[in-house]
């Protein structure tokens, strides 16, 4: 997994890492997910398409894990699965595929509260990028 | 971000230290610690923290920091800071994501031999009348844009109206469980849509429902007058805004972080995003914010119900028979407005408390009558092994801290290295060894929020009472756990 979970006393972090920009978002979503609930776990049975958009690219990824997040709470999905269809320096669109959460099947680890701007870097060294995000749960 | 300097602190007494104005620092920062609680923070990017608030404008007499400090986003958890309501600004990052996270207490007329035969079924019970965890829909039909209207704006009045308490609840909620100035026009959609099916339910982390007993009585007269006495089982809620609150806070701090470049406050970390009180950015957040913590005064009213609701299902007594009646609710995360002297003046200031309660005196008006003679309740909820305290503001504070004191006990340990020194222990099975039932939605949680990974909230209250913030009056102790 291309992700490892950063030790924060109070709430809970990731490092995620890709081979490009567009890879380091869709890799962010397993992540994101993961923490939630065993990604593996997750089938792609359901699809829908996010739009997010920021000035940075911390703002970017904010925003776009924020659009999983609201997925999450309002309809109770999980989307590991992110294509990027369209990426530019201020925005994305992603197909996301994922399903709705069953307690059966899903063990939910961890609540998250929000995307925290708290640390959140955005760093690539040739094709070697880096997430460092921090979740308020 | 890099490791913060050594910063230079002076001891002040037994229970403070200073961190002395300098460079853009407008005032001190003053932290309330004794020597024991000092070694936990003196590397911690808290007093950073303190440094750093007491850079924004018009805030007054210091930046300060409760016994339970630590860092947080920008502002300290445990943090307090006082803006004049004309020079002074208003930040969401002083406030907190969970908007009006608080705790509600309740005392019965049961006393703990009464209960203790129906444990296991009464905790099986508000489990189930009180949804908790990850991704949990509430029990009350979902909310609708005429609800949001009425609720947003009256807080707990409005989930009284709807037959889910009494009058008395209110009596006895900080500002009578609505912030006035709530604005339900300013909480966007998406705050909406993820509050929407969320009325009623707990959440998941630290928030929990606990079943406890009276297990000391430290001041007897005024227990008396609270109406606790010795081995009375009492309910404590703790939860805050959902994700209406939290999407709220994520909005704003967007709006923020333009303003402040707008309006050219400086800010020695973005976290700290802010804008003047008196600008539309800073009417509209706090008319949110306002509107959020009335969704967090409405959700633990809607919970305080469904917990009548179980004791009265489980034990079969009548609800005059229960008596299961508010204490007192208090927000720990909150903006709000008030008078205090400063400089021997009045003023009116926008105090932030984010982790920290407000310990109003003996006294003062927005104390319930109930309480006048004794000081405003305090709610200080410990750990799910050990125990919480109940206390009572004093005049000390209310000249020091703008009446306020700490909020609970603060974490020692990361979530992942709890989770780890829980591997291949039974903690369900400990925690009954312990005489205490748990009912949790996920083994994780309850792994993450082991007693271990939390400081002795003793330590953090003993500290409160020396320096004079609040008197201690009774310590209550968990006999049954409902978390997320």
């Amino acid at each position: 997994m291309p992700y490892t979970l950063i030790d924060h006393t109070a709430d809970m972090g990731i490092v995620v890492h890709a081979t490009s920009r567009k890879h380091l978002f869709e890799e962010a979503a397993v992540a994101f997910c993961d923490v939630i609930c065993d990604a593996a776990t997750l089938l792609p049975t359901s699809q829908r398409m996010v739009h997010a958009s920021g000035k940075t690219n911390e703002e970017l990824m904010q925003s776009f894990l924020s659009e999983l997040l609201f997925l999450f709470e309002t309809e109770h999905e999980l989307y590991p699965h992110a294509i990027l269809r369209k990426i530019t320096e201020t925005s994305l669109e992603a197909e996301l595929l994922g399903e709705k959460v069953d307690v059966k099947r899903h063990e939910i680890k961890t609540g998250i509260k929000a995307i925290t701007y708290h640390q959140l870097a955005i760093s690539h060294d040739h094709d070697t990028w880096k997430a460092h995000i921090i979740f308020d749960v | 971000m890099t490791l913060q300097e050594k910063i230079h602190v002076e001891r002040i007494d037994k229970n403070r230290i200073r961190i002395p104005k300098t460079g853009k620092m407008r005032v001190d920062g003053i932290v309330y610690v004794d020597e024991s609680l000092y070694k936990n923070i003196a590397d911690d990017m808290c007093l950073t923290q303190v440094q750093n608030v007491a850079t924004l404008p018009g805030i007054q007499k210091a930046s300060m920091g409760m016994p339970d400090i630590h860092w947080g986003y920008g502002f300290p958890i445990g943090g307090v800071a006082a803006f004049d309501i004309e020079t002074g600004v208003i930040s969401p990052g002083g406030v907190g994501y969970d908007i009006n996270c608080g705790v509600r207490l309740l005392r019965s007329d049961l006393e703990r031999d009464e209960v203790t035969p129906h444990l296991k079924k009464l905790a099986a019970s508000l489990y189930n009348h009180v949804p908790s965890g990850v991704g949990q829909s509430g029990p009350f039909p979902r909310l609708g844009e005429k609800d949001y209207q009425k609720l947003l704006t009256s807080g707990a009045t409005w989930a009284v109206e709807q037959g889910w308490g009494e009058r008395d609840d209110l009596a006895h909620i900080e500002s009578g469980g609505t912030i006035p100035g709530a604005n339900p026009n300013e909480v966007t959609k998406r705050a909406k849509d993820r509050g929407r099916d969320q009325l009623g339910t707990l959440g998941s982390g630290n928030h929990f429902l606990e079943i406890e007993y009276v297990s000391e009585i430290f001041e007897d007269d005024t227990a008396n007058a609270i109406g606790l006495f010795p081995n009375q089982i009492c309910v404590t809620i703790h939860c805050g805004s959902r994700g209406l609150g939290h999407q709220t806070c994520d909005d704003h701090i967007a709006i923020m972080k333009e303003a402040a470049r707008r309006y050219g406050i400086a800010l020695p970390d973005p976290q700290l995003c802010c804008a003047p009180i008196t600008s539309e950015e800073g009417k509209t957040y706090f008319q949110a914010m306002a509107a959020a913590a009335n969704f967090a005064f409405a959700n633990r009213q809607a919970i305080t119900h469904n917990v009548r609701q179980a004791f009265a299902e489980i034990l079969h007594k009548s609800p005059s028979e229960l008596s299961l009646r508010t204490v007192y609710d208090v927000c720990h995360n909150i903006a709000k407005m008030e008078t205090h002297h400063v400089d021997g003046k009045e003023k009116r200031l926008c105090v932030h408390r984010k982790g920290a309660t407000r310990a109003f005196p003996p006294g003062h008006p927005e104390v319930p009558e109930a309480y006048r003679k004794i000081g405003q309740p305090v709610l200080i909820p410990g750990d799910m092994g050990r125990y919480s305290y109940v206390l009572v503001g004093t005049g000390q504070a209310f000249d020091e801290t703008f009446g306020s004191s700490c909020h609970g006990a603060g974490r020692l340990m990361s979530r992942k290295k709890a989770a780890q020194s829980t591997r291949g222990r039974s903690l369900f099975q400990e925690f009954e060894q312990q005489g205490i039932v748990v009912q949790a939605a996920s083994h994780r949680t309850v792994a993450e929020e082991i007693p271990e990974a939390y400081k002795d909230v003793a330590d953090v209250v003993r500290v409160v009472e020396a320096a004079g913030l609040a008197k201690i009056v009774a310590q209550l102790k968990p006999i049954a756990v409902v978390k997320g």
